[in-house]
């Protein structure tokens, strides 16, 4: 995975951010939004782990989250407990008090501003009311901050001092997982930290990998049976990618699984191939596998050095949770020249074989653009889906020294975005983007440990290069989709489902929008000044349903930057009355933006 | 430029993975890193490898001897300062330009590091002793790889301007031999010099 900024000026980002954040403001006042002031002090660093005058979440808060929370998670409606919710990864919440008939009424509940302004993508976990999330990296310090999710006031926050980092794409952390009374943090210096989820405090700390050499930590842990499982980032160094799993009471490595194959890379070449974990596994309790996505192989783009297929880079791959041991895999790319990572979350489902049978898959929405279903018990390929991006006819052509103009683009088809799932459409709604890039080879495959290795280079084709997004709608049954937004700009950031019938995602303009489920027809908008570019969840508190997300922009597309948390809600008050005579709906010029929703018809076997 | 010997050592002492390169670093701390000579660089350079092949505590004890050895055919430390370094401060001065538009919103426009890593002070130190690269290296990279929006983009001078740059705020000497391809071979990025920034 290798980011790919974009071209346009940071002055006019920032003159959009705040430009959007006035809007913000004047939107807002009118419905009480509790716009919380950031600290405008940092603390001082006399330790890697600081909560200066931290108070502690409610005692009446349950901040324990057992294995069998865990486990139970999908049937618990009310809290956002793990990464993806639940540990399927669909991000979907039945909580439906929110839907496609009263949706125009959705309105800002609070607006949080953590301080730290930069590329924002983390994803909030909810626990009985209390808001656990990560900000980006702002000056070498992070902040793990707990906040009422129906107020957004701050209850703690912890500064974290980020020690060497070398990082592809932006200064980005995608958020805390929770478990045993603890919340677990993978830094960008790898790291892997254990905090007490009631006030902050430091519980333990150990070091994954040597961050010196390239290796860092951009993911949510996945927490299961004990263990505290994280993967590596860093696919743009030298280095050999890696899964590990950790004691979650005390932090010693369980187990270790490498991810290069010796078999199928020439020479010494698997011993820094590539193939990093970026994106949060999920998991088959049932049969007991961890399911992730492993990127490209490095060198990034040129294969010359590392003859083979390269396994296991760009693969969906299942492992044994208790052992670590390989279970089964499959390979989107072989022999990758293209940094076609499979990066996206893999996600749990289940869908029909071409006869019809219901099978247990995992699919995973690559960077080349299909999106990957694989059956659950062995790694075979069910079906690959239309493509939801473009794609050119110089696909799968080897960078030149000329250079090859190549659809999709070395940043996808889809990114790191988590797509989600409605179990209401068997659909699975994927973020990505169209950026036409020109790959030209420069014969920089010279390793220098720590440095950069990336074989070769690409950059958005100039004047008339294809540069825009899709949010599509793909049907697990068929591999069709069954309807498409098309974005003006790249989609980067995530999405979410409801049982309102409604899906989520983000713009890099800032607009945070939501479409019916089932038609795609866009229902809601709001501008949140900064871009919208990380994945949005739904929880409830006190019979309140909400929507959250982060609005801090993105570095690898140069969005606008912020620092906010929204979170949305219907007025305390809504009544159907209410809610037809205070249509924020109104406002908004849905007809250009209905005429991007392609409508297909959607096909059954 | 000032020698913190106390700081030095213990800097050093903490830094494990480098411990052979104690004395090498001492040395050149010891006689200056101002020295801007190529031809002093490389007599320093020799007698701080003697030196670095040497047990620690031996090492310790044999550095103030060494230094003094080193130091007496150079002139002092504030006259090298104005001789021949690896470029020249107008190099340096136009790379900052071109930094501040190219390269400081990934790095930060005092070279800290933001998104993109550190180019000066210890974080860097620290990169280039972990890499060993050299400047020709460091060139290489840059000139092929960055800016990250656009590799490639820069002309050959503006790299090199670039370069001159990120040496200054290093601490490396400049001097009235202009930084080109043909003479990145002859620029020693290690032992760092130590700036100010390093000592902090």
């Amino acid at each position: 995975m290798l980011y790919k900024p974009s071209t346009s000026s940071r002055s006019t980002s920032r003159r959009l951010a705040i430009g959007g954040a006035v809007a913000i403001l004047m939107c807002t006042s009118a419905q009480s939004v509790l716009a919380q002031t950031a600290s405008s002090t940092e603390e001082q660093a006399s330790d890697l782990v600081s909560s200066p005058g931290s108070k502690s979440v409610p005692s009446s808060a349950n901040v324990d989250v057992s294995d069998q929370a865990m486990r139970s998670a999908t049937d618990d409606p009310k809290d956002w407990l793990l990464h993806g919710r639940d540990y399927s990864n669909q991000r979907y919440s039945p909580l439906s008090q929110i839907n496609t008939h009263n949706i125009g009424s959705l309105v800002p509940a609070a607006l949080i501003q953590t301080g730290m302004t930069a590329s924002f993508e983390t994803t909030p976990l909810v626990i009985d009311g209390v808001m656990y999330a990560t900000t980006p990296i702002v000056n070498n310090k992070m902040k793990i901050i707990a906040y009422n999710a129906a107020t957004g006031a701050r209850i703690w926050e912890t500064t974290y001092d980020v020690g060497t980092q070398k990082l592809c794409c932006g200064p980005v952390n995608r958020g805390v997982s929770a478990g045993y009374g603890n919340l677990y943090v993978a830094t960008s210096d790898a790291n892997l930290l254990a905090l007490n989820a009631k006030d902050g405090t430091k519980v333990w700390q150990t070091n994954i990998a040597d961050p010196q050499a390239g290796y860092s930590e951009t993911m949510t842990p996945q927490i299961y049976d004990g263990m505290v499982i994280v993967g590596s980032s860093g696919g743009e160094w030298p280095l050999r990618g890696f899964v590990a799993a950790y004691d979650a009471k005390t932090g010693k490595q369980v187990w270790r699984w490498d991810s290069t194959d010796p078999n199928t890379f020439e020479g010494d070449s698997w011993k820094t191939g590539g193939g990093m974990v970026w994106t949060t596994p999920a998991i088959d309790t049932k049969r007991g596998l961890i399911i992730f996505a492993v990127g490209n192989p490095n060198p990034d783009l040129d294969g010359e050095s590392r003859k083979g297929d390269n396994l296991y880079t760009d693969s969906i791959v299942a492992l044994d949770a208790k052992t670590g041991k390989l279970a089964w895999h499959y390979q989107e790319v072989k022999h990758d020249v293209w940094d076609y990572d499979a990066v996206s979350n893999v996600m749990l489902f289940d869908t029909k074989d071409d006869k019809g049978n219901t099978v247990p898959a995992a699919g995973e929405a690559g960077k080349v653009g299909w999106y990957f279903i694989v059956n659950r018990e062995n790694g075979k390929l069910i079906r690959k889906s239309e493509p939801f991006v473009k794609m050119n006819s110089n696909m799968f052509k080897a960078p030149t020294k000329d250079g090859v103009d190549i659809l999709p683009g070395a940043n996808g088809g889809a990114e790191w975005t988590p797509p989600a799932y409605s179990p209401k459409t068997d659909d699975v709604y994927v973020p990505a983007m169209d950026q036409l890039m020109k790959f030209t080879s420069d014969g920089s495959t010279e390793t220098v440990p720590g440095t950069m290795r990336l074989g070769s280079t690409f950059v958005n084709v100039k004047n008339n290069g294809v540069q825009d997004g899709t949010f599509s709608a793909v049907n697990v049954d068929t591999g069709k989709i069954d309807w498409q937004y098309k974005a003006p700009q790249p989609l980067i950031g995530g999405a979410l489902a409801t049982g309102g019938d409604l899906v989520f995602t983000g713009e890099g303009d800032g607009w945070f929008d939501a479409f019916n489920a089932k038609t795609g027809q866009k229902v809601w908008r709001y501008n949140l000044g900064a871009g919208v570019n990380a994945p949005p969840i739904s929880y409830e508190v006190n019979g309140r349903q909400y929507i959250a997300v982060a609005a801090g922009g993105n570095f690898q597309l140069n969005y606008p930057r912020g620092d906010a948390i929204a979170l949305f809600a219907l007025p305390e008050e809504t009544t159907a009355k209410h809610a037809s005579n205070w249509n924020w709906r109104k406002i908004f010029d849905f007809a250009s933006s209905q005429s991007n929703t392609k409508q297909v018809k959607r096909v059954t076997n | 430029m000032r020698c913190d010997r106390a700081n030095l050592l213990r800097q050093n002492r903490t830094d494990h993975s480098n411990r052979n390169t104690v004395g090498a670093r001492a040395v050149n701390y010891l006689i200056g890193m101002a020295s801007t000579n190529i031809h002093a660089h490389a007599a320093v350079r020799s007698i701080a490898t003697s030196v670095s092949k040497q047990p620690f505590p031996r090492r310790l004890v044999c550095l103030p001897f060494c230094a003094v050895i080193a130091v007496l055919p150079f002139t002092v430390p504030g006259a090298l300062a104005a001789g021949t370094g690896d470029y020249t401060s107008a190099q340096g001065m136009a790379g900052q330009k071109i930094f501040n538009q190219s390269c400081s919103s990934c790095h930060g426009s005092d070279l800290q590091g933001q998104a993109g890593p550190a180019l000066a002070g210890p974080a860097f130190a620290k990169s280039l002793q972990f890499s060993k690269m050299s400047a020709s290296q460091l060139y290489g990279f840059i000139s092929k790889q960055m800016p990250a929006d656009d590799p490639g983009s820069l002309t050959e001078d503006q790299y090199l301007r670039v370069l001159a740059y990120i040496l200054s705020k290093n601490g490396y000497p400049s001097g009235q031999t202009r930084l080109s391809k043909d003479t990145l071979s002859q620029v020693v990025l290690l032992p760092y010099p130590g700036s100010s920034q390093a000592r902090k």
